[in-house]
């Protein structure tokens, strides 16, 4: 089964807050790296992440991460 | 005076690290059975002086292959077609190794030698079965099915 990238509009979310990486990471407890990680699709968050982030920056889950080709 | 930056953890550093132990693990795992290998057989240094490096080995390779197989899930539940496959791969490799090296064994020696190589591979992959099966029961009873 081919495995399953996760895109985001997390940069976009984050930056119309006007929040850093690293302010973003501390929101949601994770490291700066990660969040950078997510944002160039070299990681794939857990939906626990996902949800997280989609609370921090008050987006909709489906707004903020979808299956990578699908959009 | 801080010496190093504060180290932070998350999610993807524990997946990550997780991954890393593994492999590296499995790397020792490997290079400790090609010493123990190298010293029997090749160097034929004494079976009691290399007890205490078989005896960790034994200990980390079955130690961590219980817990993966028992948190459930994390190693495959072979069917009694694998196993038995399995056993025969096991046992017909140390069979041919073991005659590679020590000949034939005489028939009044076999409680050394071929009941070890028989009865060896049936026991670690009949343990296999059952932790195996005791994890994936063990996920089940969680689920509620």
């Amino acid at each position: 089964m081919k495995e399953i990238a996760i895109a985001s509009d997390l940069k976009l979310a984050r930056v119309a807050k006007g929040w850093s990486q690293a302010e973003t990471a501390e929101r949601v407890g994770v490291t700066r790296q990660t969040i950078g990680l997510i944002e160039v699709g070299r990681y794939n968050p857990t939906i626990k992440l996902c949800l997280a982030l989609a609370r921090a920056t008050e987006r909709n889950l489906d707004d903020l991460f979808w299956i990578e080709g699908e959009r | 005076m801080m010496l190093f930056e504060k180290l932070e953890r998350d999610e993807r550093t524990f997946a990550a690290g997780g991954q890393v132990a593994g492999i590296w693990l499995g790397i020792t795992h490997v290079l400790l059975a090609g010493v123990i290998f190298y010293r029997l057989y090749i160097l034929g240094q004494p079976d009691e002086e290399l007890r205490d490096v078989q005896t960790i080995l034994a200990i980390s390779l079955f130690g961590h292959m219980i817990t993966q197989l028992f948190l459930g899930g994390l190693l495959p539940v072979p069917t009694w077609r694998g196993m038995i496959v399995g056993y025969g791969v096991l046992a017909g490799t140390i069979a041919s190794v073991c005659l590679a090296i020590y000949g034939v064994p005489e028939a009044a020696q076999w409680q050394n030698t071929w009941l070890p190589t028989l009865v060896g591979p049936a026991l670690f992959i009949g343990l296999y079965r059952l932790v195996a099966w005791l994890g994936r029961r063990r996920i089940e009873s969680l689920i509620g099915d």
